[in-house]
């Protein structure tokens, strides 16, 4: 009996010392793992377990060795949550190379801050983060947390590798639920099923993935989560706070949402009254539309709070009535209210927003939404509204929410509808322009451009934003000239389902040419050079992805003093490519060098081994684009 | 030896006396808008404005608290009007209230007053901010923010916004900044302090004052009952009567502060006005002395825990960690520089500034990992262990703002470096940066006044005009009808030395020749590349590398002879300019080209010599060349004397760079032979 103590008190302590003591050190990261790699996750363990509707809890067990500075970036430990969630437990530890603890986690280390978004006022949410801020490299850090979630409108999925750069050695995703609970998985480069035990009581299902390698960052490379593994959860019935609902169908989805917007919609007698006579005024449905619209957009902004239930129910059509102000769903709740006032029917619509945004993934209902706009069915079309701006035409949706699904909350529940996307037809460039070159070299500039479709977006903000004196002092800096001066400029925008800006500008630019002797050099590209390069790459991994398409068309006619003929031309064969196409030409005319540049470029999906046709292709562009002219004065 | 600089404060505000034809409030009421109050035009200094503060009125006064000191109330009203919709901004407020956690000391705000006011069909409609619209956030133990939004608020509408703040914390009294992103038509800040406090009034900016007023009114306090230092008696209230001071400042027509290149920081031109409390008197009491001379402060500093005793404490175990690494090395110089290097090469900074330790020194030397005070001060410590003369330097980095000479301002310092003396000569040692050389500091630090914590403190001038960057490139270029051949070799000023050796550390060598052979395109071969000195970090770096490309048999052959000029574009674009320039360093750059002709071709054209001068002697630029039958040479250089440039010199400044860059830009023209 005392033999069995002592063997026993041995093995326990044998197991405790070869379990805690140099656990992790970075040499014992397998060879093949380090290529590419920044930072090794050496183990991920995360457990989620769906108790009830209104329970979920997750315990992570993580460790990251950070090889370099680069891989540093994922060296913390962060998590957010607000009135329906909890941070339960954080424990931190940080390890040398050798796998030796240098110190662990003091509670008073942890930041708690409030989460401030974008143009965000006010939010429930707030964040814990922590870091060791050690900087001797290689290291390991070891967090181990937990947390609880009183909802089930949002599960977090799982996603072993966080972004680039990072290797796996072992990460595993168990979900613990009620035999009867069932919940929807979607997954990416990895089973659709893990391993499933049960024991009556309770069913696990879990994933596992090991000896991950890293994914290097590439130029126009597929996001993370395409290359690498990635699950998406989402929950069939949920509940949010007193709010019941089911996703399993965005139809379902949608009903839900109605419920926590319904009754918002009421407006105050004297705003019915106006909104009516302004609808008055117009003839057509159309017309009632963009002057509402426009009307909104006098009299609110912007403001974020998001208060409540999680942040999902809008503040009321009557308060920002009254107040001018409030968020994407308070701002969008009222623009419904007040084209219902007028019998115009129109809808909620969520929609994930963001520039190169990836899309919602249609086949698996769940809540990946970050903004509200609103849709007013016309015909056969949709007319969208963005709420949140006081400036953006009726009807245009730009690279922030165009070319996506939103879920339109429809009286029958959710409808997937796609935004309007614009292709090169409508995404256009022109330019005219008018100069003349004196003898110092000094080039006086008339331009005219057109901008059409998303190449006005960010003049749009710019046109609309800036004061005079601002865009005096953007112009100023921003044009790639060697010295200029911008004389006068001038802005218009038209509005439209296709929105154009037209943009005139004078300006001198000095030391635009140079003169030696009888010769003339010159850059017959004024104003629109290309100004990317890529990085010689011979080892490409991943499919190119380029998102922009679009056509540029620029006409530059330049007078020189008298006398110059070309003697060395902008030589270049007409460029066509998968990517897109590029010429130019120039020509000597009474005096004067004309020049037109041609550019197209086509978005699409390009196997990697294609990269270096591409970078040629921008390189010839890059060169043309800068060429100079040579122009030599003939003998008298 | 560290010698004593005179130190200039750059802006000093011209006082306007008094005059009693000056207005002395603002051309409205508050409380009263008509329908004339929306004909509001851009004012003529400032015509880009979104929004027009109308009047901006602070009044602070310093009184009994509820907890039988003193503390002050801050009473602000303020009129603003929207121009566009981009003023909107304006109307939203974050007001920051501090509480203590381990005393009594707090803030809090009462009689928040907000309206806006529009006009609609020729009536002026009032809207109310409603206290459920007043948003309080906690973003820290220690600190909770207010945050509203004036409620419909349009192009067109005017606000006003009145609130009544109430502090404890007399030692941080209430700063005022006459300027903000919008023009201000009328900034007033009055001040009220009893004769029991001392201020020193700081202010700083480009605008002078409308008004500046001072008078004296007697008072009577009622100090409540309870725990206090200003009676004895504890428990009962307690009236005290004396004189109080009345200050007043005007601004009218103000700007908004707009950003420029080439700036330490934006914050050193705003006109503002702070105060430092820098003694105590209350009646019958020995006065405290709250804020101290130079003296005093180091002493202090000397005694600190997390400053000179915290040095003491690890002097010894230092002395041991640094033994092996300077055993048998007797030259004084070499040795030190040992230590320096031991500190430099084997402790990370973790990015943190600040002049003080972060925790406790021994844990620094456990984790190898410490904020600048940690490193710096260890270094020190570990200096005088072997016996070297060492001091902390205190300064405030650039995008710190200036330090002041005169008042010990500790907030403003956030950096400290190292002085150690060696026999005559004096090295200033940054041990926290990886990448430099012994004798050198980060460019950063040089922000102009810093400190030398030594027994008689020693003010000390870091000037970016005693730095020189100093570049040299060699070019030889050999042209044949068939390629085009050549070498660069560039000598490397300091600062950007520092730049290199930091990315081949984060990314290798190949980083510095991969953006090279992008720049020259794929059509060269970029070959035999070497960086010269990497690791010897006392001494600049040397870049070289061969390219080659085919070249055309043409008749006539264009050559840029510049390969490596100055710049593409004028680093000086906006036409006009308001604050100085202040570029970190001077600049000496010269670049030689040893080109020869290929056979069969000679010189057509070739750019004409030059030489120009920036001002009086602040720098000039010349460009020399003279051809062979079967070379070319060309010398060009870029001088500039002076790092710093007064506004009214900027033209002068653009007009050069600008002449620099065209003849930088000028080809060579080969013609071939007729055979």
């Amino acid at each position: 009996m005392k033999n069995k103590l002592i063997l026993f008190l041995l093995v326990q302590l044998v197991v405790a010392g070869t379990t805690r003591a140099d656990e992790y050190p970075s040499f014992t990261i397998p060879k093949g793992l380090l290529k590419y790699a920044n930072s090794v996750i050496r183990k991920q363990e995360t457990i989620l377990e769906i108790h009830s509707e209104r329970k979920v809890t997750v315990r992570e067990h993580f460790v990251l060795t950070v090889l370099n500075e680069a891989g540093a970036r994922y060296a913390y430990w962060s998590d957010t949550y607000d009135k329906m969630s909890s941070i339960d437990k954080i424990e931190g530890n940080l390890y040398n190379a050798m796998g030796q603890k240098i110190r662990s986690l003091k509670k008073s280390e942890i930041t708690d801050i409030p989460v401030q978004g974008n143009g965000q006022m006010i939010v429930d949410d707030r964040r814990k983060y922590h870091s060791f801020e050690h900087r001797e490299y290689p290291y390991t850090i070891e967090y181990i947390s937990e947390s609880t979630n009183n909802q089930t409108m949002f599960l977090p999925g799982w996603s072993p590798i966080r972004g680039k750069g990072m290797a796996v050695e072992n990460s595993s995703f168990v979900i613990i639920s009620d035999p009867a609970y069932t919940y929807r998985t979607k997954t990416w480069n990895i089973s659709g099923k893990g391993m499933s035990t049960s024991n009556g009581k309770k069913k696990t299902e879990k994933w596992e993935v090991s000896q991950l390698s890293a994914v290097p960052s590439e130029y126009g490379a597929p996001p993370i989560h395409e290359v690498a593994p990635y699950i998406s959860l989402g929950a069939s019935t949920f509940k949010l706070g007193n709010f019941k609902g089911d996703m399993s169908t965005w139809e379902e989805f949608g009903r839900f949402i109605k419920t926590l917007i319904d009754g918002q919609d009421e407006l105050p007698e004297e705003e019915k009254q106006k909104v009516k006579a302004i609808a008055a005024t117009c003839k057509t449905d159309r017309e009632k539309v963009e002057k509402l619209y426009r009307y909104m957009q006098s009299k609110t902004h912007y403001v974020g709070i998001q208060l409540g239930v999680g942040g999902w129910v809008p503040f009321p059509a009557k308060y920002v009535a009254s107040k001018g102000y409030g968020d994407c769903k308070a701002l969008t709740n009222y623009m419904v209210a007040v084209l219902k006032e007028v019998g115009i029917r129109s809808y909620y619509a969520l929609i994930r927003a963001g520039e190169d945004e990836r899309d919602i993934p249609v086949d698996f209902p769940s809540s990946p939404f970050n903004h509200v706009i609103c849709a007013v069915p016309m015909g056969k079309d949709t007319t969208w509204l963005e709420c949140t701006s006081q400036t953006v035409a009726p009807g245009y949706m730009g690279g922030f929410t165009g070319n996506r699904h939103a879920l339109l909350i429809t009286e029958n529940g959710g409808v997937l509808v796609k935004t309007p996307a614009y292709d090169k037809t409508a995404n256009q460039y022109h330019s005219s322009i008018e100069a003349s070159l004196n003898k110092e070299g000094q080039l006086t500039i008339t331009a005219s451009n057109r901008y059409k479709a998303m190449l006005g977006d960010d003049l749009h903000h710019f046109v609309h934003a800036y004061s005079a004196e601002e865009k005096q002092k953007y112009l100023q800096r921003s044009l790639d000239l060697p010295q200029y001066t911008i004389r006068s400029f001038d802005y218009k925008e038209t509005p439209g389902d296709i929105p154009f800006i037209d943009e005139k500008l004078n300006i001198s630019a000095d030391h635009y040419a140079q003169f030696t002797g009888k010769r003339l050099f010159i850059i017959p590209n004024v104003l629109n050079k290309w100004d990317h390069k890529l990085t010689v790459d011979t080892n490409r991994l991943f499919d190119i992805i380029l998102t922009e398409e679009k056509i540029e068309i620029d006409t530059v006619r330049i007078s020189l003093p008298e006398g110059y003929k070309i003697e060395r031309d902008i030589k270049l064969d007409p460029l066509s490519t998968p990517f897109g196409k590029y010429e130019v030409s120039t020509q000597i005319q009474n005096n004067s060098i004309l020049y037109i540049r041609r550019l197209e470029l086509n978005k699409g999906r390009f196997p990697a081994n294609r990269y270096n046709d591409l970078l040629l292709f921008y390189e010839k562009i890059y060169n043309t684009d800068r060429a100079k002219l040579v122009l030599v004065k003939e003998a008298a | 030896m560290l010698s004593r600089v005179q130190y200039l404060l750059l802006f000093i505000v011209s006082l306007f006396s008094f005059s009693s034809f000056s207005q002395d409030k603002p051309s409205f009421k508050f409380g009263k808008v008509s329908p004339e109050d929306f004909k509001q035009s851009l004012p003529s200094f400032d015509t880009g404005a979104h929004a027009i503060i109308l009047g901006d009125i602070g009044f602070s006064r310093i009184v009994p608290n509820n907890d039988g000191g003193f503390g002050y109330e801050f009473e602000r009203k303020i009129r603003v009007y929207i121009v566009d919709k981009s003023g909107i901004d304006a109307g939203k407020f974050e007001i920051p209230l501090f509480s203590s956690t381990s005393s009594d000391m707090r803030e809090e705000v009462r009689r928040f007053n907000g309206v806006t006011y529009n006009l609609e069909n020729g009536t002026v409609v009032e809207t109310k901010l409603e206290n459920n619209q007043v948003f309080t956030e906690k973003v820290s133990k220690n600190r909770s923010d207010k945050k509203f939004s004036l409620p419909a608020l349009r192009e067109g509408s005017i606000f006003e916004l009145s609130y009544l703040l109430k502090s404890d914390y007399i030692f941080q009294f209430r700063d005022w900044a006459f300027q903000s992103e919008y023009p201000t038509l009328w900034s007033e800040y009055e001040v009220e302090i009893p004769e029991y406090f001392d201020y020193v009034y700081l202010s700083q900016g480009y605008h002078s004052y409308h008004l500046n007023t001072t008078k004296d009114v007697s008072r009577t306090y009622r100090i409540r009952g309870g725990r206090t230092s200003t009676t004895s008696a504890a428990g009962s209230d307690v009236v005290i009567s004396g004189m109080a001071k009345m200050k007043r400042w005007v601004m009218k027509e103000i700007p908004s502060l707009k950003s420029e290149s080439f700036i330490t920081t934006l914050e050193n031109y705003r006109s503002k006005i702070e105060f430092q409390l820098s003694s105590i008197r209350y009646p019958n009491q020995a006065p405290i002395m709250v804020m101290e001379n130079w003296q005093k402060v180091t002493s202090d500093l000397m005694k600190s825990e997390s400053f000179g005793l915290a040095m003491d404490k690890v002097d010894g175990s230092l002395e041991e960690l640094i033994k092996p690494h300077v055993n048998g090395i007797t030259d004084q110089t070499e040795k030190a520089k040992r230590i320096y290097e031991y500190f430099r090469d084997n402790f990370t900074w973790n990015g943190n500034g600040g002049i003080y330790t972060s925790g406790n020194l021994k844990n620094v030397i456990k984790t190898k990992t410490g904020s600048v005070g940690d490193i710096n001060l260890m270094l020190i410590a570990a200096l005088k262990s072997f016996g070297y003369t060492a001091y902390p330097i205190i300064l405030g980095t650039r995008s710190r703002g200036y330090t002041h000479e005169l008042y010990p301002l500790m907030d403003r310092f956030n950096y400290v470096v190292c002085a150690v003396l060696i026999g005559e000569t004096d090295y200033l040692l940054d041990a926290s940066e990886p990448d430099l050389g012994f004798g050198r500091l980060p460019s950063r630090c040089y922000n102009g006044h810093a400190r030398v914590l030594m027994q008689d403190p020693l003010p000390i001038s870091l000037a970016a005009d005693s730095i020189l960057e100093r570049k040299v490139t060699l070019a030889t270029l050999v042209a044949s009808p068939q390629d085009v051949k050549g070498s660069i070799q560039t000598s490397m000023g300091y600062v950007s030395s520092t730049y290199y050796r930091g990315l081949v550390r984060e990314k290798g060598e190949d980083a510095v020749f991969n953006s090279i052979k992008t720049r020259f395109g794929t059509e060269y071969e970029i070959s035999n590349t070497h960086i010269d000195s990497l690791k010897k970090k006392d001494l600049p770096i040397k870049i070289t590398y061969d390219f080659e490309t085919k070249n055309e048999a043409a008749d006539v052959l264009y050559i840029d002879p510049v390969l490596d000029p100055f710049s593409k574009e004028n680093p000086f674009q906006s036409p006009t300019r308001s604050f100085p320039v202040e570029m970190p360093y001077r600049i000496d750059e010269t670049y030689l080209l040893n080109f020869e002709i290929p056979e069969g071709y000679k010189v057509d054209e070739i750019p004409k010599s030059a030489k120009v001068g920036l001002n009086d002697g602040d720098g000039y630029f010349e460009y020399l060349v003279s051809a062979e039958p079967n070379r070319i040479q060309l010398r060009t250089r870029v001088v500039l004397a002076k790092a710093y440039f007064a506004p009214d010199e900027y033209e002068s400044l653009r007009e050069f760079f600008g002449f620099v860059i065209n003849k930088q830009a000028e080809q060579i023209v080969l013609k071939k032979v007729a055979p």
